[in-house]
């Protein structure tokens, strides 16, 4: 009840959103190691939406641990 | 050309981004009761809140695909947008003016005109305003539409009524602070979906090596090519840059448009309002860095042939907005499509939002309660408010159709809808420095200004002046560059604008040094604009000291 009045500060969100955006193009990213895909594509060689997924997952997860317990007075 | 493919994961990724912002309106809507939280976020936000915010509202499509394209065109030039275009004026804005807007209390900037000059001044700034927000707001969501259909191949009335229709979900469930909330979360997607494009261009080209090796000097140097324009790609002298873009239309945009400065004012003090521009400022330079970067590698891409990358080209005419979709089709793949796809969206979704946050606030307050009900309560302006955002959409709508069916207005509604920019500066820092400015000269002087600067451009857009009419003989400017003559028409507008006022002040009434107070420099009660006692390194000053000394040694390296 206690929590009804006060608002979730925005990092938390920004924290579920990295890491659900990033845990889905790191998904994308190991399905490509094993089913390569669009030839068009340059630099795919670089393997670039694994390691930006697990980039932005990172952040994600940061923003969620440091602001898991935050609030706003409002 | 054929469209972009999405993968499953990419479409994923849109659907958890589409989904989160409709979810926030309606999670933030219990927490907004008042007109306060509806226009202002309840004015209790973070620096770091209100600085991304404020830097978000200026990643809008435009600024991003526009800019990117300018660096194609104009190589290491574009990048004076990002400095001497912004540096010197957001930290202005920070420094000194925002103690007068946050002091003041007012609740937009036309707010401010009326406090300082009157009734009128306000009425006919916040008219323009909200003119400009509407076709900015349009033009905007055709331009999204266009990039959509082009590369993605959705349907035109999709993606106009979609964006159109999440938008006004979402501001007008919790007006500015929803607008806020989701502009944070679209600045760390923008982010992610552009930062690693430089990455990967480099890469493909060879690394920093390779554009030094393939541009001339104009195209890799700030101002060692600016004494003569003969020799840099926008046919510029430093005057015209100085002057005109970072003096009359950096410090028209950065310290009078209520888009951006609206974010300040939701801050929770005076401190965090004021480092709401210079926190701004940090992500400004490296926005440059990697929109001027992007740029500059598809120009080497471009003067390469063996590369495969050519630019569309539609009825003849090179579309340089294409620039940006061109390389994420180059290098994203599945899943980084979606997070660049999803960015994409975001731009155009965070300035919209930007545009309709502010376009109610101003209507609400500026034309609303000043001209069609002075008797307003909370409750009615809480009201207008959402209604207001609901009929800003449709508007921009009608402008987006308008605009479909007649792209070649778009130019000329962008350059119009920001003329007015120039005067406004020139008549809102004569008012905060000098009390010897009346109300009537500040009504006549913006009038008088934005007239003159529309004036002149539709004159030399229907042939009966030359290009080189606005720019002076000794600038030496090229006759043909239309960027020299944008920068110039700034420059009249301001002069003109500044003339009128000090010339109309010197005959009419002023007001009293008691109406004044708070709102004139000379006038301010000095403990009124004390802030909390604070380390060196917490202060505005020492950060934005420190963003000029990095604005100093960028120009210096790429001099």
């Amino acid at each position: 009840m206690q929590t009804e009045k006060k608002m979730r500060n925005i990092w938390y969100f920004v924290g579920w959103v990295l890491l659900i955006i990033g845990l889905v193009e790191l998904s994308a990213g190991v399905y490509d190691l094993f089913y390569p895909s669009n030839k068009n594509i340059r630099l795919t060689d670089l393997h670039a939406n694994l390691w930006w997924g697990v980039l932005i997952v990172i952040v994600g997860i940061i923003y969620l641990l440091k602001n898991k317990d935050k609030y706003i007075d409002v | 050309m054929a469209p972009i493919q999405l993968s499953v994961f990419d479409w994923i990724i849109l659907l958890v981004y589409f989904s989160f912002i409709v979810w926030i309106g309606f999670y933030l809507k219990k927490y907004t009761k008042t007109d306060d939280d509806f226009f202002l976020a309840g004015r209790r936000n973070s620096m770091w809140v209100c600085g991304i915010a404020f830097m978000s509202a200026n990643m809008g499509s435009m600024e991003v695909f526009g800019y990117t394209g300018q660096s194609v065109k104009y190589g290491l030039y574009a990048a004076h947008f990002y400095l001497i275009g912004a540096v010197p004026a957001m930290l202005f804005l920070g420094v000194f003016m925002m103690p007068f807007y946050y002091h003041s209390k007012i609740k937009s900037i036309p707010g401010y005109l009326k406090a300082r000059f009157n009734e009128s001044t306000r009425v006919f700034n916040a008219g323009m305003f909200v003119i400009n927000m509407i076709l900015v707001s349009g033009i905007s969501l055709y331009l999204q539409a266009l990039i959509f259909h082009t590369f993605l191949g959705w349907n035109w009335d999709l993606s106009i009524w979609l964006s159109a229709v999440f938008v006004a979900l979402y501001v007008t469930l919790s007006g500015l602070l929803s607008a806020m909330f989701t502009e944070i979360l679209q600045f760390f997607l923008i982010w992610a979906g552009i930062l690693i494009l430089p990455i990967l261009g480099l890469v493909d080209i060879g690394g920093p090596a390779a554009i030094a090796a393939h541009l001339s000097e104009g195209f890799k140097t700030l101002w060692s090519t600016s004494g003569n324009p003969a020799n840099n790609p926008m046919y510029i002298t430093w005057g015209g840059l100085v002057l005109g873009l970072g003096f009359a239309i950096a410090f028209g945009y950065w310290t009078t448009d209520f888009l951006i400065i609206q974010r300040a004012f939701s801050a929770k003090d005076l401190r965090s309002a004021r480092m709401t521009p210079i926190i701004g400022s940090y992500f400004k330079l490296l926005l440059g860095t990697v929109v001027v970067g992007t740029g500059m590698i598809a120009l080497v891409l471009l003067k390469d042939p063996s590369s495969g990358f050519k630019l569309l080209v539609e009825h003849g005419k090179v579309n340089y907005d294409s620039v940006l979709p061109l390389l994420i089709r180059r290098y994203f793949n599945a899943g980084l499509l979606g997070v660049g796809v999803t960015s994409m969206v975001a731009m155009f979704m965070a300035g919209m939002a930007g545009n309709m946050s502010s376009f109610n606030a101003v209507w609400t307050y500026d034309i609303y309660q000043s001209v069609i009900n002075k008797n307003a309560t909370p409750d009615k302006l809480l009201k207008v408010g959402r209604i207001a955002t609901v009929a800003g959409i449709v508007l921009s709508i009608a402008a987006a159709y308008i605009a479909r069916n007649m792209p070649s207005v778009i130019d000329y509604l962008q350059a119009i809808s920001s003329m007015f920019l120039a005067p406004s500066v020139a008549i809102i820092l004569l008012g905060m420095f000098w009390k010897f400015i009346t109300p009537k000269g500040g009504l006549w002087g913006m009038l008088i200004g934005t007239v003159v600067a529309v004036f002149l451009f539709v004159a030399q857009e229907a042939k009966l002046i030359p290009v080189s009419f606005v720019i002076p003989d000794f600038s030496g400017a090229d006759a043909q560059s239309f960027m020299a003559a944008n920068f110039w028409r700034a420059v009249w507008a301001w002069l003109i604008a500044s003339g009128t006022a000090i010339t109309v002040s010197s005959f009419t009434q002023n007001k009293s040094d008691e109406e004044l107070k708070g709102y004139v420099r000379s006038l301010v009660e000095k403990d009124k604009f004390e802030e909390e006692k604070v380390v060196l390194y917490k202060k505005p000053e020492f950060w934005g000291g420190v963003t000029f000394i990095i604005f100093i040694v960028i120009n210096i390296i790429l001099w």
